[in-house]
């Protein structure tokens, strides 16, 4: 029997983010407020394992604000703002990894350290982790993506401003290459 | 024992993923059902999807609280006059922290000739966001979140003090208070000496005299809520209600005549300033001095006569 994808994660209040988008483009602080306590826990754990431990809160920091100034250009009549968040921090996190200083200082703490390695993290987690930090940041994004945040492929065409085929194409190649490194698998 | 590969094992994906719909897919589950390769791989996808899920590390709350706390005050930065445009942030954060570098020297050496630097003592929660600067003769404080108990130096040389917070500014002088904002609103004001005047877009300027406590429509005071946050703070919370300067002659004459010594109190003073301040903001320039010549005449000697003549002189 097939085993069914896990569905997108529920969200209670997905109806009102529209209504939130509006007042923070009219420079509601406290609905700003609302937003962050809203999506702000998923987006670091998102950023975590796109970026790493400390550069995750840099890039949420930097998704809000890039959500204040977008604001206005919020389609209101979309009620979840879930996707579009997302795609934010995807685009800020290609743009991170695009700085020629925070590449080299990751890869001088790749070489120290593993990325995202606390040492409180239990041992299966971090070697999941770390075999998910070895795939490219692009496959990295669409399998977090698909398999943890439960957005279908043409929703994540749609964040990272790619076709939809490309999106088949990273979640394939992306599990093959994880599985090689978690499980030992060779398809 | 090897397994044969089939030769339709990628249709297990394909179906994860949502490319296979309709007579497609029902053809894949029939053939799934009965090879053992297939099936396989479907518990291969399975399982990885749920092994990324549950890697998911715990929610750092505290990183959060931090990220939304220097998130809400540089954004409140940006909403009070600093530039548009996102990089300037940078500039105004630089030239405030210079300005506050400069002050803290200027006050330095005014310190040690015997004088106050600045008119406000100023006690915050340990996780408000505020600054002070001041300008053009002014003690600006600005509160963006949190909690900050004022009190303001009764002197004739000390500053005017002016506390902007999200949703307004409160004007105070020789005052203590308390100013509580939290998630962009002002929730809470506690006048425990003196007045304040509460200025907010499009609504009537409200003067608050102590002892009085303020909280929006729909709220409940908590003077104790936030006890943590605070040290040593007995302020005890009766609310007279509100009342807006221009409409407030016959309020400020009634508490004159209450007084039990028959003299004007402090407060009575403040009150009486506040109300010039407050009229002369909205323009009614007539009327803030007719309160100047009242002023004048009920505090011959207040220690803001010297202020107060130079607006009564100031042309029309």
């Amino acid at each position: 029997m097939i085993a069914p994808k896990r569905k997108p994660r529920a969200h209670t209040a997905a109806n009102e983010d529209a209504s939130v988008m509006a007042k923070i483009a009219k420079g509601d602080l406290g609905a700003l407020g609302i937003l962050y306590d809203r999506y702000a826990a998923a987006l670091l754990q998102f950023a975590r394992r796109l970026v790493g431990v400390q550069d995750a809160t840099d890039i949420v920091q930097s998704a809000f604000l890039r959500v204040v100034a977008l604001a206005h250009a919020y389609d209101t009549s979309v009620p979840s703002a879930r996707p579009w968040l997302y795609g934010i921090v995807a685009r800020i996190t290609r743009e991170h990894r695009r700085s020629v200083r925070r590449w080299g200082a990751a890869m001088l703490r790749l070489a120290s350290q593993p990325a995202t390695a606390p040492t409180t993290i239990p041992e299966s987690r971090r070697d999941l982790d770390s075999c998910l930090a070895k795939l490219s940041l692009a496959k990295r994004t669409v399998l977090l993506l698909s398999e943890v945040e439960g957005f279908t492929a043409e929703e994540i065409a749609t964040m990272l401003s790619i076709p939809v085929g490309t999106v088949w194409t990273r979640l394939h190649h992306a599990r093959r290459e994880l599985r090689q490194l978690y499980v030992g698998e060779d398809s | 024992m090897s397994v044969r590969v089939c030769r339709r094992r990628w249709e297990a994906e394909a179906a994860r993923d949502g490319r296979l719909t309709g007579a497609a897919l029902a053809s894949f589950l029939q053939h799934a059902s009965q090879c053992k390769d297939c099936a396989r791989e479907q518990r291969a996808l399975e399982e990885l999807g749920t092994a990324l899920v549950r890697a998911n590390a715990p929610t750092d709350e505290l990183a959060l609280r931090r990220v939304r706390e220097q998130l809400l005050e540089r954004v409140a930065v940006r909403s009070y006059g600093a530039s548009a445009t996102p990089r300037r942030w940078w500039v105004a954060a630089a030239a405030a922290v210079l300005g506050l570098v400069l002050v803290a020297i200027a006050g330095k050496l005014y310190l040690s000739r015997g004088h106050v630097a600045y008119a406000a003592d100023i006690t915050a929660s340990p996780k408000a966001l505020w600054s002070r600067q001041i300008a053009k003769g002014t003690e600006q404080v600005t509160l963006s979140d949190g909690v900050l108990t004022l009190a303001v130096h009764r002197s004739a040389n000390a500053h005017r003090v002016s506390l902007r917070v999200p949703d307004g500014v409160i004007d105070d002088m020789g005052t203590v208070f308390r100013v509580t904002v939290r998630d962009g609103h002002t929730r809470e004001i506690v006048v425990r000496e003196g007045a304040v005047v509460f200025r907010r877009p499009g609504a009537q300027p409200l003067v608050l005299s102590s002892p009085s406590v303020w909280v929006p429509p729909g709220e409940v005071p908590h003077p104790q809520a936030e006890s943590k946050d605070r040290a040593n703070d007995d302020v005890t919370v009766t609310a007279p209600a509100p009342r807006s300067p221009s409409a407030s002659h016959s309020a400020s004459a009634q508490r004159r005549r209450a007084s039990t010594t028959g003299n004007a109190s402090p407060a009575d003073e403040d009150f009486a300033y506040l109300r010039i301040v407050a009229l002369r903001r909205e323009g009614r320039s007539d009327e803030a001095r007719l309160a100047a010549a009242e002023y004048l005449r009920s505090f011959p000697n207040g220690f803001r006569r010297t202020e107060v003549l130079a607006l009564m002189r100031e042309p029309h």
